[in-house]
């Protein structure tokens, strides 16, 4: 069971405003989903790993600096003096 | 007399190469088409008409000149608003991007303006291409164009109707679990996912990494084949790009192709669809495909896979919008960071913030390895699983969608009845492997789509059987308005 | 009272991989310190929707000769884990970093790395991207953001708790800076290029973290300021909770974190953009072939070929740009002897009097290592005394010119003279004529003639010399 304090956790984890309403209709469906990815409890697969893509270092990107030569953010509002503005963050001022 | 705009895509490309009809009137016709129908179907989120005009003129200079132009001259290309076109906004149907102007190209958006392919507009999708009907758009939903009270699919449901309707000669969408195949499906075009790793995500707003391709629609088999002609390949840009066998040929000379029809998906699907894909079966064993029908338990685990992927990949590539860097117009001076973060970021859909729940859940401590670990498992499992019976068989069938398409309204109130239609579409997503949804049939007028998957990078092999069936059947590609 | 003994450390340190030219996942220079606000960035590094991370295949070269140089155990697959958590510097909202829990995926595990006379065990080295930077404005309640530190390449080294004696912990950083020196892979002295967190347990006690701590000269006061704090806390039998805490730079003392470290939960999971990369034995079997020479192989060098002793070499070695300094002076005069031990003993006094730090001095001072050889073959050919060899270097060390055109050189010569040397005690003589009187009846005045005679000749004569000579004169008188 997912319970409504667990889904306001998530939401904190998540970083959403959930409203009472959201939390009401959430927590039945989000309960039910989850049950439906039960069925996975079915399996083991000891033996088996994930597979993942491969590249080898070689390919990879080589290591030469080029500036992008646009505006990377033109349309961002709070600006001021070339940073970009924040809400309050948790560092003492 | 034929329309301009029921012109397939290779007839178009001919048709202004030869100055049969100019590229400015073809692409006179299509915004025209647009201005008249989309009121009603609502597919387009924004559409590019001046660059459009201007790409037309500059295409028709060049051919009065003599001078050679590109592979797809001409052609009128639909973009999924999930791929970012410079300078053109992309939303991705969400409030927290609507007026998100990206400043660079996708890959495959740079490639069809170098071929010479006209960037048409922006399509309609459900937000973050979380969705299979396009009803969970900010924009409001797509309606199908075979008939307006009903959904067009998803998440591509914009490109699929787009393309349906004639108002371009192809379109872009994303598939991640069938988002184009099954739009493609209810709206009677071909959409094709190609092999994971074929076609460049550089610029596709991610959904879920692993498993989405940006995915080619058109009205015929052969667009499709030339779209991907176009945008596929290595991409610098993309480290999990791979080499491509491509160009891919629409010349198909072989009959005999090895057939299975994977009969778990036939069974769960609604009569009339599995009575049409049994009807397809019978086709392509009179063209001369050796058709069996096979039975695999495993599938049984893909959706809850797919879903405890695609969410818990979603929770994190949707971490990006704080409002910091892009989004709408709140001032964080005097809020305290957290919640800022978490303000701004309700205003994300419905949908899209279950998902991001979910996701976070089956990711947060403790639960990795029941959810995430076990889904990854899966995938490896029905890969080995599939590589074995591609072994054996050409091409694997089945339907696209288990059902047929419903009316607009009546599944948006349960999301686990949604998840459920992206049941035979996911299989090809987990396992990376190509598969095409193609026109099929009608049940009251509603269209059926044929699947048909492959191995990895065997994409001509469906293309070929896709071909054989199309020529066989010859289902109207003409557009319903 | 509670003894060292039961103390256990550990170190988690970050390394900017300064020496590369483009940024972890992107081509925007590694050198963003050169940079207006938000002028180093691109799409990728500031998280645009529909950006993907390009590994730098160099990236992983120095990363990998870091753990070679720490007897790491190489994988031939890594992998890249997304590290969620929200915060204001990080553009994507979580950290592409590398995670072992779910296999080993980082460039490299278990290994040890010797300093002084111990031994640390290294549990694992792993690459990272750097966050951007906030900052503050007096009077305004929010934040500036400035990216062009974000997507710079780190590598995270951290040890086991090996560590009983801080100070053990600086000779380690000592070890472990010069070793990224020597790979050429960080540039120490650069401002928050290296970074260090440290975890202390005494005996049965919760474990605290101590974070925050930007150089690495600050880690040993602040671990023995925990240490202490500790161990009063144990004397009056209270508990130590397991907790975060700061590293406060300016009052140099530890403070509790206001951050909730019980609520994250980092939802690690492999980075789907990048494949896994493998690395096979014949890369690693090159790159190896290419490794720079190390600190303890130089060390070596210095006490066998230039026949320094064991504590000359250790100090050159401590840094790279010293021990270069010295071989570039040696190789065009060859008085190994000599060069070191201007190094290590004139110029260490220079270095004391401010910034103490030899390496950034070597590195600040105007004097070209041609100029110290020059000095070097002046002493060693007699031609200036180390009074005077001192004079210059300093001069040299401030203005960057040293005096060795012929007429300014022989303002600099020492009286071999003996008449020259007579001459200026006659003059002495004359001027101190009381002092000459009193240094007939008390021995001592004549150390105070000579220092006379010294003042006059700018200390060029030799003073043995002069002194006899002074004491001769007394005679005579």
């Amino acid at each position: 069971m997912v319970s409504k304090d667990e889904l306001k956790h998530l939401g904190w984890l998540a970083r959403l405003d959930l409203s009472e309403e959201e939390l009401l209709k959430y927590e039945s469906q989000i309960d039910r989903i989850i049950q439906q990815f039960d069925i996975l409890d079915r399996l083991t697969l000891d033996t088996l790993e994930p597979t993942h893509q491969t590249k080898s270092v070689r390919n990879l990107r080589i290591d030469e600096a080029k500036n992008f030569g646009e505006n990377v953010l033109p349309k961002t509002r709070n600006r001021k003096d070339g940073y970009l503005k924040g809400p309050k963050s948790d560092v003492k001022q | 007399m034929s329309r301009l705009c029921d012109l397939s895509l290779d007839e178009v490309t001919d048709g202004i190469r030869n100055q049969q009809f100019s590229a400015e009137d073809y692409v006179s016709h299509i915004l025209e088409r647009i201005t008249r129908l989309d009121a009603d179907i609502k597919a387009f989120v924004s559409v590019n008409t001046d660059h459009a005009v201007e790409s037309a003129r500059r295409i028709d200079s060049k051919i009065r000149r003599g001078e050679k132009v590109g592979y797809l001259a001409g052609i009128t290309v639909g973009i999924k608003d999930n791929i970012s076109t410079k300078g053109l906004r992309t939303t991705c149907a969400s409030r927290v991007l609507a007026d998100y102007i990206p400043p660079y190209d996708a890959t495959v958006i740079r490639k069809l303006k170098e071929s010479d392919a006209i960037v048409i507009g922006k399509l309609n999708l459900d937000e973050f291409a979380m969705g299979s009907t396009t009803e969970f758009s900010n924009f409001g939903p797509t309606r199908n164009p075979w008939n307006l009270d009903y959904v067009a699919g998803g998440s591509s449901g914009g490109s699929a109707a787009a393309v349906a309707a004639a108002e371009c000669t192809a379109s872009l969408g994303s598939d991640t679990g069938g988002s184009v195949r099954c739009p493609a499906s209810f709206c009677s075009v071909v959409g094709f996912k190609p092999t994971y790793g074929s076609v460049s995500r550089y610029g596709l707003i991610a959904y879920s990494n692993s498993l989405e391709q940006i995915a080619p629609i058109a009205r015929t088999v052969s667009g499709v084949v030339r779209l991907m002609n176009v945008i596929s390949g290595v991409d610098p840009n993309d480290d999990t790009t791979r080499t491509v066998a491509s160009p891919y040929s629409v010349e198909s000379n072989r009959n005999h192709h090895r057939i299975a029809l994977l009969n778990n998906l036939t069974v769960n699907a609604q009569p009339e669809v599995s009575k049409c894909i049994y009807s397809a079966m019978d086709t392509l064993s009179s063209a001369g495909c050796i058709c069996e029908e096979i039975t695999l338990d495993s599938l049984e685990f893909a959706l809850a896979s797919y879903y405890v992927i695609a969410m818990a990949e979603a929770s994190s590539n949707l971490a990006r919008y704080d409002n910091i860097r892009y989004g709408f117009d709140l001032d964080p001076e005097g809020y305290e960071w957290n919640s800022y973060f978490a303000k701004v970021r309700s205003n994300f859909g419905e949908e899209v913030k279950r998902r991001i729940i979910v996701g976070t859940y089956v990711l947060s401590s403790g639960y990795y390895g029941r959810y995430y670990l076990k889904a990854q498992k899966v995938r490896a499992l029905l890969r080995r699983e599939f590589k074995s019976l591609y072994s054996k068989y050409d091409v694997i069938i089945a339907p696209t969608m288990p059902i047929l398409p419903f009316k607009i309204g009546e599944k948006i109130g349960d999301p686990i009845k949604i998840y459920y239609m992206d049941i035979d579409t996911v299989i090809s997503n987990l396992t990376g492997m190509p598969a095409i949804s193609i026109p099929a049939g009608f049940s009251n007028g509603l269209p059926i789509g044929l699947q048909i998957m492959s191995d990895d990078f065997q994409e001509q092999r469906i293309f070929d059987v896709a071909l054989l069936f199309e020529r066989t059947t010859k289902i109207q590609v003409r557009s319903p308005l | 009272m509670i003894s060292n003994y039961g103390t256990k450390i550990g170190l988690e340190i970050h390394c900017q991989l300064t020496g590369l030219k483009s940024k972890l996942f992107c081509s925007c220079h590694c050198n963003y310190r050169e940079y207006s606000p938000n002028e180093n960035i691109c799409p990728t590094c500031t998280g645009l929707p529909g950006t993907l991370p390009l590994l730098n295949q160099t990236a992983i070269e120095k990363a990998a000769m870091v753990c070679m140089a720490m007897n790491c155990t190489i994988p031939n697959n890594i992998l890249f884990y997304r590290k969620n958590y929200f915060y204001l510097d990080l553009p994507k909202n979580f950290q592409l970093t590398q995670y072992n829990a779910h296999g080993i995926s980082s460039i490299g595990v278990d290994g040890f790395l010797g300093y002084g006379q111990g031994e640390a065990r290294i549990r694992r080295v792993q690459l990272e991207e750097d966050p951007g930077r906030l900052s503050y404005v007096k009077g305004s309640s929010g934040s500036l953001i400035d990216y062009n530190r974000a997507g710079v390449p780190l590598v995270e080294i951290v040890t086991e708790p090996d560590f009983h004696d801080p100070k053990d912990v600086r000779l380690f950083l000592n070890k472990l800076a010069s070793i990224v020196e020597h790979l050429e892979v960080c540039d120490t002295s650069l401002e928050g290029a290296v970074r260090c967190d440290a975890n202390i347990s005494i005996g049965d006690s919760r474990r605290v973290e101590i974070k925050n701590v930007s150089s690495f000269g600050d880690v040993e006061k602040a671990l023995k300021f925990e240490m202490t704090r500790q161990k009063a806390m144990l004397n009056y039998e209270m508990e130590i909770r397991g907790e975060t805490r700061h590293w406060d730079e300016q009052r140099k003392i530890t403070k509790q974190s206001r951050t909730k470290e019980e609520e994250q939960d980092y939802r690690y999971f492999h980075e789907p953009d990048i494949p896994s990369i493998q690395i096979d034995e014949d890369y690693l079997k090159e790159l190896h072939s290419k490794m720079p020479e190390l600190p303890d192989e130089r060390k070596e060098r210095f006490i066998n070929y230039y026949k320094l002793t064991e504590h000359v070499s250790k100090v050159l070695i401590e840094h790279k740009d010293l021990a270069d300094y010295f071989e570039e002076s040696a190789k065009i005069y060859f008085a190994p002897k000599e060069i070191s031990s201007i190094i290590v003993t004139d110029l260490m006094s220079f270095a004391d009097d401010n910034s103490k730090k030899l390496g950034s001095t070597i590195r600040n001072i105007k004097m070209s290592p041609k100029q110290l050889a020059e000095i070097a073959r002046m002493i060693k050919e007699g031609i200036v005394n180390r009074k005077t060899a001192k004079q210059l270097l300093y001069e040299a060390v401030v203005s960057g010119k040293l005096i060795t055109s012929s007429e300014n050189e022989a303002n600099f010569r020492k009286i071999d003279d003996e008449g020259l040397i007579l001459r200026s005690i006659e003059n002495v003589f004359e001027t101190e004529s009381l002092a000459v009187l009193d240094a007939k009846k008390n021995p001592n005045v004549s150390n105070y003639l000579l220092g006379k005679v010294m003042e006059l000749t700018k200390g060029r004569v030799d003073p043995g010399r002069a002194l006899s000579l002074i004491n001769k004169k007394l005679l005579e008188h």
